[in-house]
């Protein structure tokens, strides 16, 4: 009897030391991370704001400051401004019309602590494209002109977002584009009541002409298109460069 | 965790030892004064090693997570391991003791003032000093007062669940331990 006893006793005893295995320490690893993000050089408050990381998604409104709580395992952020979105996958332009005038910044964030702060400066994330034609002696025909490319927005992680991008560029007049890389198409279409009876290779010519889509803040550019002498008169900001081409209307 | 299993074991094995050594009285209890302290589940073990001596091992778990009336979360969890052992003047699980004993305790403690909560490991040695009242041929009551002091390192959280850190550190400590009021049963 007293042997049974004591048997369990010890078994007992020896049970409660191997709750030395488990923790009585809270698990915080999965606790938020409050995350501060400071905006700076927003051009027309409020600002939307995309946050995303694992399993967490959401965009907010912000005129300089943004308090909100997400996941330690790191998030993507977006700041927007230039134009009011509501949620949905980032940015899409619809086909047809031009970029809004997009400032825009983002970054990675590492949110393995308790707060962090983000300090992001919207940069300029369009370029504004002016075009000029001049027609030879007699050109009277109706004729128009319209810009294509193959980006169409801004992604969840603030990268330009793939898709079919068309809006009309009326001689004498301007239109903004997404912020693109150098090797996304880009074309300039001149048409007639007929159909299309000319493309550029817009992207090139503006690579050519030194323009850099990576710069923080894009410039605005500006195209002469001279049919009568086929060449087209490159502008854009500390630069005038002629690109001629064998071309004939 | 690896240092506190390595501790546990050589407190588990010397007990155990002594125990399977032959001894031929040994005792179970189990402290009122920790269960009032936020329900703590305790037993301690003794094997008399001689007349005047017996060793001592000791483990304290409280895994319970409360709410106060604001139905904010309190904690007062903790596991505690010791071995050590006791100076009988005139015998053994009987009478005037006196103890010191080697410990270890993980705690996390908070929301009882305030939010604050503190979490961490102590190190340490506690000395204590009591009576053991013989009820019966088997069934003692231990009264006791303690104090153990040591190295403790610790972590302050703005509250228990979740929150800011507000502070990453170490200290020594010294505080009241074994306040006793055990109902013993002696084989």
């Amino acid at each position: 009897m007293c042997s049974e006893l004591r048997q369990q006793a010890f078994r007992a005893l020896l049970f409660t030391f191997l709750l030395a295995s488990c923790t009585v320490k809270e698990r915080r690893d999965a606790c938020p991370c409050r995350l501060t993000v400071i905006l700076g050089n927003v051009p027309s408050p409020p600002a939307t704001v995309l946050v995303s990381g694992e399993g967490f998604r959401r965009s907010f409104r912000a005129d300089s400051l943004l308090s909100v709580l997400v996941p330690r395992s790191g998030v993507q952020v977006v700041a927007l401004a230039g134009t009011p979105m509501e949620g949905g996958e980032g940015l899409v332009i619809p086909e047809g019309e031009e970029s809004p005038p997009l400032y825009l910044a983002s970054a990675s964030v590492g949110t393995d602590r308790d707060t962090v702060a983000l300090a992001l400066a919207l940069h300029k994330a369009f370029c504004r494209l002016s075009l000029q034609v001049e027609g030879p002696p007699g050109w009277g025909e109706p004729y128009w002109t319209q810009v294509r490319g193959a980006v169409n927005g801004v992604g969840w992680d603030g990268n330009p977002a793939r898709g079919p991008f068309s809006c009309r560029l009326d001689p004498g007049s301007a239109v903004c584009l997404p912020r693109q890389d150098a090797a996304d198409p880009l074309w300039l279409d001149i048409s007639l009541s007929d159909g299309v009876v000319r493309t550029f290779s817009l992207g090139n010519l503006l690579e050519a002409g030194g323009y850099d889509w990576a710069a923080p803040d894009l410039a605005d550019a500006e195209v002469c298109l001279q049919l009568s002498v086929t060449a087209l008169g490159l502008v854009t900001e500390g630069m005038n460069q002629d690109i001629y081409l064998q071309y004939e209307i | 965790m690896g240092n506190r299993r390595y501790g546990v074991a050589l407190a588990l094995l010397l007990f155990a030892a002594a125990w399977e050594a032959g001894a031929q009285t040994w005792s179970v209890s189990t402290n009122a004064m920790d269960y009032m302290n936020y329900g703590t589940l305790n037993v301690e073990g003794g094997v008399a090693a001689s007349r005047h001596w017996s060793l001592t091992a000791v483990a304290k778990y409280n895994p319970f997570l409360f709410q106060n009336r604001e139905g904010e979360p309190v904690s007062a969890r903790q596991q505690l391991y010791g071995a050590g052992v006791r100076y009988w003047p005139w015998h053994v699980f009987s009478g005037w003791w006196a103890g010191a004993r080697l410990q270890y305790q993980e705690y996390n403690r908070g929301g009882i003032r305030s939010a604050e909560t503190d979490e961490g490991d102590r190190y340490g040695l506690g000395l204590s000093g009591g009576y053991s009242y013989m009820l019966s041929s088997h069934w003692n009551l231990d009264m006791g007062l303690g104090l153990w002091g040591g190295y403790d390192r610790f972590v302050t959280y703005s509250c228990p669940v979740c929150g800011i850190t507000r502070q990453e550190a170490s200290r020594l400590f010294l505080l009241p331990a074994d306040v006793l009021l055990s109902l013993v049963y002696v084989f």
